[in-house]
């Protein structure tokens, strides 16, 4: 549930980073989602795909690795 | 390029309920969120309790819309503020943290977040608070902590209410203390009638043992 507001903290600290490192574009984006975390990863993409239209993380490839427990993380994107 | 992050996308929350918390400590203000499904006794639970407790209180209301439960605090003479969320189903650090700038801290040492009635979202939100406490009602029926554990496993103290219709209901204490402690075996719990008064001599004890 909240993939919407997750996906907009995501946004977030993505284009901080990028920023900070001089990135014009988002390729990849690596996520570890855990089976217990209530967010569903078909939403999540979902979400991604309204939320980041006309910025950099426009048709990025978005990974998603399922864990066993409860976490949601940004493990790492790439870009130029 | 690639950019290593390893960060936990919900970490926004957490940092601002710990810089929360750190606050209440320093200002020795003991903090509860009070959790539970829309019309188990949230706010009839806190109007009963308020007068009877010998500190001074503020109440922190969380609904979708409409000010009603704190205007229904305010009766009881202690300091509230209500927050509207217009649509979100859980209360944040964030909305907390504003709600926190219309209170006078300096005068208080205890406080109630009553969180939106909802028995899944509020769980994964930390407040800053020191613990939680689930108004449970027995015509919910007796087994729901085992169908909500997300929400359940969190509880420091389960208030039952509405004892004073036991004898209209199925509902037996002990399927639902059972069901409990499958999911949390360390939670109190504390029978309640919000319209008789039953419970509530045991309920300010718990409050003041943990003051």
């Amino acid at each position: 549930m909240h993939e919407l507001s997750i996906t907009e903290e995501l946004l977030q600290i993505i284009h901080r980073r990028a920023a900070e490192e001089g990135m014009k574009k988002i390729l990849r984006i690596d996520l570890k989602i855990g089976k217990y975390s209530g967010v569903f990863a078909d939403a999540l993409l979902f979400a991604f795909d309204v939320l980041s239209k006309d910025t950099i993380s426009e048709g990025a490839n978005v990974s998603i690795e399922e864990s066993v427990g409860s976490e949601l993380q940004v493990i790492s994107f790439e870009g130029d | 390029m690639k950019v290593n992050v390893m960060t936990d996308i919900l970490q926004a929350n957490d940092l601002l309920a710990r810089d929360i918390r750190n606050m209440f400590h320093d200002r020795k203000i003991v903090c509860w969120n009070v959790m539970g499904s829309p019309g188990a006794g949230k706010t009839a639970m806190l109007e009963r309790l308020v007068p009877m407790l010998p500190v001074k209180v503020a109440v922190i209301e969380g609904d979708l819309a409409t000010s009603r439960d704190a205007e229904r605090i305010s009766k009881t003479g202690v300091q509230s503020a209500q927050i509207n969320t217009n649509g979100a189903c859980h209360l944040d650090a964030a909305m907390v943290r504003s709600a926190l700038d219309t209170i006078e801290l300096d005068d208080i040492s205890l406080l109630f977040i009553e969180n939106v009635g909802n028995l899944v979202c509020p769980s994964g939100f930390d407040l800053g608070e020191k613990g939680r406490i689930i108004v449970a009602s027995i015509t919910e029926g007796d087994d729901k902590p085992e169908k909500y554990p997300s929400m359940y496993k969190t509880a420091d103290l389960v208030v039952v209410n509405k004892m004073d219709m036991q004898e209209n209901s199925n509902f037996k204490i002990e399927n639902f203390e059972k069901g409990l402690k499958t999911i949390n075996p360390s939670s109190d719990i504390v029978p309640v009638s919000s319209v008789t008064g039953e419970g509530f001599d045991k309920l300010l004890g718990w409050i003041l043992d943990r003051q």
